[in-house]
Order: structure tokens, then sequence, then C-alpha cells
């Protein structure tokens, strides 16, 4: 007697420990699984806190995955982290916004998970060459946002609003520019060939781009600045002090609804048209999440509450927005954009980068 | 030199090394959210924002423990070192020595380059540790050199009399060496902490994406956009530092944890 | 100075887990970044294991040969201001009341400890237009309007100075402190001038510091890569802002281990010619 009841007590009692343990074992997955998360990297800065408060909790409201949004820096800097982390297996985020000269390279190493169409519905009301197509036809990224980078100029002293790029090259503009540093991200090219040369196809070839190059260096005596992050243009903009420059379209609006004394103009010649595309590391265990987020973010109403909010150019369909001609004249405009050459920059990436560097340190 | 060109020079230098400090404080006053100097009028809530505001508040407690962390690992690493090399007449072990200056040596974005590489082939690439260790490598250069400094400054004799007294090598290190050396440690680790508090590539390049420190997020400022946050935050920096050394002076001799050997006041 | 031999494999102990630490942290990373630099570059992504030259031969041409130079240019001077300016200053540091050293030694650690991006910042304002020096300048009537003294050389070699004279101090000050003065009173006692005193006595007694000085400061500002870049312009950037460049922006990482290498040897090579030139000096004296 005696015995058989210490034994039950113990049953008893290691039951009840094993139910409390199984419960406490259980609690993290019924945790996990109420809450799904994503982590989705986007621009830092202005960028970032954009999409934190306008765009991230609808999507949350709307799906119930909760989205940690990570700065990424600009440049390729972000591609090399992304890569060496998913060479150890690791995602600092399973959705990036990635630019189109980093994205191609991604492509060459796969770091891009391959996108199922099937889940992405919403991408047919994209402009086709915003979809990402690896070689095989596998789809790598889907196009996010796209942004114009213009011809921008300070108010206070520079009277005129000047209409063409060529007004860089204006000899009075003696050390007041403000230009972006890297080959990649700056699109100067591009811009000298259209103004100068009648279009990017001069680009094909590398006597073209030799051409091109020796046009821009005549414009080097006017640089004040050679710019890598964009906050060190802006203050120098907003001041005055180097009053021309190349610069994004919709941090220039921001700036102008704060009162400062700065415009962005699209030259005759059209802004430079760039975009970002969604894009999934490899490493990233949230596939399911990452398409729900990827064909949140293709609708039109989104692209459209993007446009108004964060200032960016939609990358779905013009005729399916919901935007006011005034809106869309915000954030885009009528005169046909410079289309970077992003080929150029892969099949020529070291050359091209040898080239500028002694270009502009040269 | 006479005496009032004494000062004036004294006084230049610190003008010198004044000036920045000044124009961090001006901006980080400001009312409006942009960085002028002189301020446009007066306000303290970018102070505020450091506490107030979890993203500054994390990179901060990021910042403090991996500075704690890896000063503590670099002078574990450096004294042992650097006791070996003073008490034994071993010239191959020299090699060691030269492998602890080396990382001061290189660029810290090779370093820096290095420890990302090493971090990714090894799988461990993001671990919050990750930083620790290459941190306390990276600085390990600091504590080594204070406190071989510490032990050149050791009278042998001292310590010749301990052990002919039958003390133990363990013994006379506790007893004897020890408290000689130990405000070189002190030393090292003030540095190697300061200078880790600040560090900004090889933090960047092993955990920048999981754990944000504070030059992180000063930089990230700088880059998309400036907040007066990061002159507040810098200002706070330089305070809690001048508090940290003020702290170590008033309970020990900071002329003398720098080096300075010669007794009271020479004239 | 060092005692005897080690007796036996027990007194090797202590050595055990530094030299683990060092070995793996330190020596395996860096072996990797001089393997990376054999490396074959594939300019589409990022690099396979090969053994080839061609990052070296990138790197000699006429164009980096002129990076190259004028990265060593400016650390040498850098290292030389900072020097010049340190020496007589740390003297008369060591000879003010412990007390007064205190709040300076308290002051001097401080401004170490500021972050290179904020000495970029606040020079950068220091040199601008609107909110800068040449303000003062103006109100004092010594000029006539104000002007941006950045970007420009004198601006990135200022602020370099700035960044590394703390580190100057506080190397110089323990040397400096356990220097006897009764030499310089003596010596002034003898009719020379206290400048010339100081030149004639101290100098030649201090040659050992001055030169390890001289090189640890060298060493520092070579790796400098956030100051040329904000306060510079572009024939300004140094070797280290294009080790960047290539690094994390072209993810080009073997011709960024392979400059790294270069810079690493130039640096040892230069280390060890003033070294060298220092001991033959004090042969001959």
């Amino acid at each position: 007697m005696h015995k058989f009841n210490k034994s039950g007590v113990s049953r008893r009692a290691v039951m009840a420990a094993g139910a409390a343990g199984a419960a406490a074992l259980s609690m993290p997955t019924i945790l996990s699984a109420q809450e799904r998360s994503l982590k989705v990297g986007v621009y830092g800065g202005y960028f970032k806190k954009s999409f934190d408060t306008h765009i991230f909790p609808e999507f949350t409201k709307a799906t119930g995955i909760k989205v940690e949004s990570v700065a990424e820096p600009t440049g390729e800097a972000w591609l090399v982290q992304l890569e060496q982390a998913a060479r150890a297996k690791r995602a600092p985020a399973d959705v990036s916004m990635m630019s189109q000269v980093a994205l191609l390279k991604g492509q060459t190493t796969k770091l891009w998970a391959p996108l199922d169409m099937g889940k992405l519905p919403n991408a047919s009301n994209l402009l086709s060459n915003f979809i990402n197509k690896y070689p095989d036809g596998q789809t790598a990224g889907i196009g996010a946002v796209s942004w114009y980078v213009n011809l921008v100029s300070n108010t206070d002293i520079i009277k005129e609003e000047p209409t063409s790029w060529a007004a860089m090259w204006d000899p009075s503009r003696k050390d007041q520019l403000g230009l972006l540093a890297l080959v990649s991200n700056s699109f100067l090219l591009e811009v000298t060939a259209t103004t100068f040369f009648g279009g990017t196809q001069i680009l094909d070839t590398e006597e073209g781009i030799l051409k091109v190059m020796d046009k821009l260096a005549e414009l080097k005596g006017n640089v004040r600045l050679w710019y890598r992050d964009e906050a060190q243009f802006e203050q120098g903009l907003k001041t005055g002090e180097i009053p021309m420059g190349q610069y994004y379209h919709d941090v220039t609006g921001l700036a102008i609804a704060d009162g400062h004394p700065v415009r962005s103009t699209f030259p005759k010649e059209g802004g430079i048209l760039d975009s970002g595309s969604w894009a999934v590391s490899r490493a990233s265990e949230k596939l399911d999440e990452a398409h729900e987020f990827i064909n949140y973010m293709c609708q039109p109403s989104v692209q459209s509450d993007m446009s108004r909010k964060v200032g960016t150019a939609p990358t779905v369909k013009t005729d399916l927005l919901d935007m006011t001609a005034e809106e869309f004249a915000a954030v885009s405009s009528e005169i046909a954009p410079i289309i970077p050459r992003y080929d150029m920059y892969q099949t020529r990436s070291d050359w091209l980068n040898q080239k500028w560097t002694e270009l502009i340190v040269g | 030199m006479s005496r009032f060109g004494t000062y004036l020079f004294l006084g230049a230098v610190a003008l010198f090394l004044l000036l920045p400090l000044i124009v961090v404080l001006g901006v980080s006053v400001n009312e409006k959210q942009s960085l002028t100097f002189p301020p446009e009028g007066f306000s303290l809530v970018w102070y505020g924002q450091i506490f107030t505001d979890p993203e500054w508040r994390s990179a901060l407690f990021n910042s403090l423990i991996l500075a704690s962390g890896s000063a503590i690992l670099a002078i574990s690493i450096a004294l042992p070192l650097s006791w070996f090399l003073w008490r034994w007449y071993a010239p191959w072990a020299n090699i060691f020595r030269l492998l602890g200056v080396a990382p001061f040596i290189l660029p810290p974005v090779i370093t820096a380059l290095g420890f990302l590489t090493f971090w990714a082939t090894s799988g461990f690439y993001g671990e919050p540790w990750t930083a620790i260790v290459s941190h306390g490598i990276f600085f390990v250069t600091l504590p080594l050199v204070t406190t071989t400094l510490g032990f050149t400054s050791i009278d042998k004799s001292v310590v010749e009399a301990a052990s002919t007294l039958g003390a133990s090598e363990m013994t006379t290190f506790r007893t004897v060496i020890f408290p000689l050396i130990l405000p070189y440690v002190i030393s090292g680790f003030a540095f190697t902490f300061v200078l880790s508090l600040n560090e900004y590539i090889v933090a960047y390049m092993s955990v920048g994406f999981t754990m944000e420190t504070l030059p992180i997020k000063i930089f990230n400022a700088l880059r998309y956009g400036y907040t007066p946050t990061m002159a507040s935050v810098s200002f706070l920096f330089v305070a809690v530092a001048a508090l940290i050394f003020a702290v170590v002076a008033r309970f020990g001799d900071l002329p003398k944890l720098l080096g300075n050997h010669s007794g009271e006041d020479v004239k | 100075m060092s005692g005897p031999a080690p007796q036996s494999v027990k007194d090797y102990g202590p050595l055990l887990y530094p030299a683990l630490m060092l070995l793996v942290f330190f020596a395996i990373p860096f072996g990797i970044m001089i393997a990376v630099s054999f490396f074959q570059r594939d300019p589409a992504g990022f690099y396979s294991v090969d053994f080839v030259f061609s990052n070296y031969e990138r790197f000699i041409s006429s164009f980096f040969g002129k990076v190259l130079s004028f990265s060593i240019a400016l650390a040498v001077l850098v290292s030389i201001i900072c020097t010049v300016i340190s020496f007589p200053f740390t003297y008369l540091l060591t000879r003010l009341k412990r007390r007064t050293q205190v709040y300076w030694l308290v002051g001097i650690l401080s401004v170490l400890s500021l972050s290179e991006v904020i000495i970029g910042f606040s020079w950068s304002s220091l040199f601008s237009k609107t909110a800068g020096l040449t303000n003062i300048l103006v109100s004092l009537g010594i000029m006539d309007s104000p002007t941006s003294l950045y970007p420009s050389f004198g601006a990135v070699l200022t602020a370099m100075v700035y960044q590394a004279l703390p580190y100057t101090i506080l190397v110089l000050y323990p040397s400096l402190a356990r220097f006897d003065s009764s030499y310089l009173e003596a010596a002034k006692t003898m009719g020379a001038s206290p400048v010339r005193a100081f030149m004639n006595v101290m100098v030649p007694v201090q040659r050992n510091t001055l030169i390890a000085t001289l090189i640890m400061v060298f060493v520092f500002a070579l790796g400098s890569y956030l100051l040329p870049q904000i306060l510079g312009r572009p024939q300004h950037w140094t070797l280290s802002v294009l080790i960047t460049d290539q690094a994390i922006y072209q993810s080009n990482m073997p011709f960024a281990a392979a400059m790294a290498v270069f810079l690493v040897l130039i640096s040892l090579a230069l280390i060890g010619l003033t070294l060298l030139v220092g001991r033959e000096e004090k042969v001959k004296t």
C-alpha cells in the first residue's frame, strides 16, 4: 500500500512535469505561428523611415506578418554582405530592395532564390521591364519602386531654372557641382551620351565609352564634391554651398516641402530613371512570407500609396493606378527618361571602374 | 621659452583640440532637425532621443557591451604574453609580439576584410560575439604596449628577492608583480575600451547587420540624412569618456597610468 | 631585459593561450587575405580559388603609383606635423603641476574618443562657408566675405592631424615624463636659449622615442579612409579609400587584398628603413 501510494504520487508528478514541459516547449511554436515575421532590407534613412511609417504597418494589418526592417547601405556594400552571409547560411534580410547593378551581380552567383510566379499573381500588373529573370527564365527579382535622379539646384544661388544637363558643363558653374562618385550609381556616362552623343548607343563599345569619358572629363573643374552618401551633398545643396548637381527627385521633394530653397528639374534630355527590385536571399527560410510580401507590394493601390507617401515612381502599368495627373507629375515626367545601361556595368565592370577612377581621381 | 610663450602655445593646442567639440555641442542643441552652426534656437530633445528612441538606446547598449568585452579579451591575451616575454628569454616567441602589434599596423579596412572572410568561412558570420573577438584582437596591441611598458619598469631585483625568499612563481606574480603592473593593465583596458567604443569598420564588417553599434548608427545617420542626434550622442560620448577618465584620475594616478613615473611635481 | 631561457615545457604554459588566440584569430584571417589576393577575380561576381598574379599586375601602373605616393606623402606629413607639435607640447605638459596634468590628460583622452565620422563632420562644418571659421574672420574684419575651405588638401591634412594628435601626445608622454630636466637647466646655465637648449639637448636624447612616434603616427595616418573622402577631392583619396571602394562597392576582394598586401609591404619597408637609419646614426654619435 505504502509502496503503491508512493509510486502513484511520483507517477502523477512525472506526468505533470511532462505536461508542463510539453506546454513550455510548444509555447514558442504557437507564438511564432501566430506571429509570422519577415526581415526586409530597404535603403536606410528617409527611405526606411517612410516605409516604416506608411507601408509596412499596412502590410502587417493585411497579412498578419510582422516586418522587421533592416537599413541597407547604398551601392553594392549590401550585396557583399548578403553574399558573405549566404555562404555562412545566414540571411541578414529575407527580402531586400536591390539596385539593378547589384541584382545582376547577385544573379551570377545565384544569390537570389528563384521566385514562384504562381504565388505572385499581382506581378502581372508590372511593366515587363521590371521583372528580372535568370538566363534560364527563372525569376530573380520583382520591381519594387523606381526613382528619378534629376538635375537639382539651389534656388537662392541659381535664380533661373536650368533646362538641360548641359548646364553642368557651363564654365560659370566652376566648382559648384555635386555629383555621385561611383560609376555604377551616378549614370553620368548615360547622361553625357544622351546630352552630347544623341543617345546611349555610343556606350556599346569601349572606344565609344572612352569618347564619352573625354567629354565628361571636361566638367571635372566644375565639380566641387564627388559624393558617395547622399547626406553629404544634401547639406551643401540646401545651404547653397554646392548649388547644383544630380540628386534623387524624391528626397529633393521632401526638402522642398521642408521649405529649403532647392528645386529638382527633369531636364529636356530626361531624368535618370533607376529602380530597385525585391529579391530574396537564397539563405532565407521564409520564402512563403517573402512571396506574400512581394505580391502585396505589386498591387496598384500600394504602388500609388508609395508614390504619394515615399515619393517614388511606380513600377506597375500606369493605367492601373488611381493617381491623379498632378500626383503622377510629382513623381514622374512626360519626358522620356534616360535608362541606365545596366548591361554595361555587368560586362565591363572592372574595366569601367578602373577608367572611371582614373577619370575622377587623375 | 618664456612663460607667456608657453601658455600661448598650450592655449593654442587646447583651442585646436576643442574647436570640433564646440561645433558638435552647438549642433546638438539645434531646435530644428538640421545641423546648423551656430545653432538655431535651443533644445535638448536630441539628448532625450538617445534614451527614448529604442534604436539609439540599443546602439548605445551594444557599444558598451562590445567595448567592455573586447577590452577584457585584449587584456587576457596581452598580459600573459608580455609577462612571458619579460620573464623568460625566448627570442623566437617574439613572433607573437609581432603578431600582437600587427593588427594595428595594417590599414583597418584590411583587418576588417580578413575578419569578414574568416567569419564567413567558419560559418559564424553575424554572431554578436564575433565582434568582441574581432575587436579584442584588433586592439590587443594597446594593452600589449602598456603592459610591456609596465614590465620594463619593474625593478628585477625586487622579484629576485621574492624568489630567493622562497616564493613560488605564482605567488611572486600575485603579490609582487601584479600590483606593480596593475595600473598598466587598467590603462590598457581604458584605451581598448574607448577605441572599441568608437571603432567603425571592423564592427561593421563583422556584425554590421545584426548588431548596430553607435559608430555604425552615427555613420548611417551621416549617410542618409543628418540628425542632430548624432551630434548629441557624440557629445554625450565625449562627456562619458571624460567622466570615466576623471573617475580613474580621482581614484588612481592618471599620469602614472599613462606612463609618467616621475614622482610628484617636477619643475 | 629578459630572464633565463624557459626550463621546461611547463614554463611555456602562459604563452599557450595568447599564442593560440593570435594565430587563430589574426594569423589565419590575415593568411586568408593573402590567399585571396592570388585568387581569380570574376568580374561579374566574386572570386574563384586560383593562383594568379593579375591582381598585382593591375596594381603596378602609374595611376596606382601616384595614389600610393600621395598616401605615403600624406601620412609622412601628418606624422611630422603631429610630432613637431606634440614633442614640445608634451614636454611642457609633463612639467606642469600633476593636478593640472590630470585635467589635460582627461581632456586629451576624451578627444581621443571622438570617432572619425564625427571628426570629419565637425571639421567640414568648421571649414564650411555658412557655419565655418571664416565667418569669425569676417566679423573680426580680417576677411571681406566668408569662403569655404573644403574640399581641399589643407582640410584633409588638418583633420588628420587633429585625429592623430592625441595619440602622438600619449605615446610621447611616458618617455618625456621620465626626462630629467636638469640637463636642460645645465644647458641654460651655460648660456643656451631655452629653445636652443631644447633642440640641442632634448631632441638627441629622445631620438629613439621620436623615431618610434613618427612611425606610429605614420602607420596610423596611412589607414585613414573616411577623412580624405569627407574633406578631400578625388585627387586626395588615399590608397585606403580605394581599397575600401574595391572591397565594399566593387566586391573585388582579390584586388582589394592585393592592394592591401602591397600597402603593408611598403609600410613595413619604410618602418625598417627608418629603424635602420636611426640605428646607424646612433652608432655614429
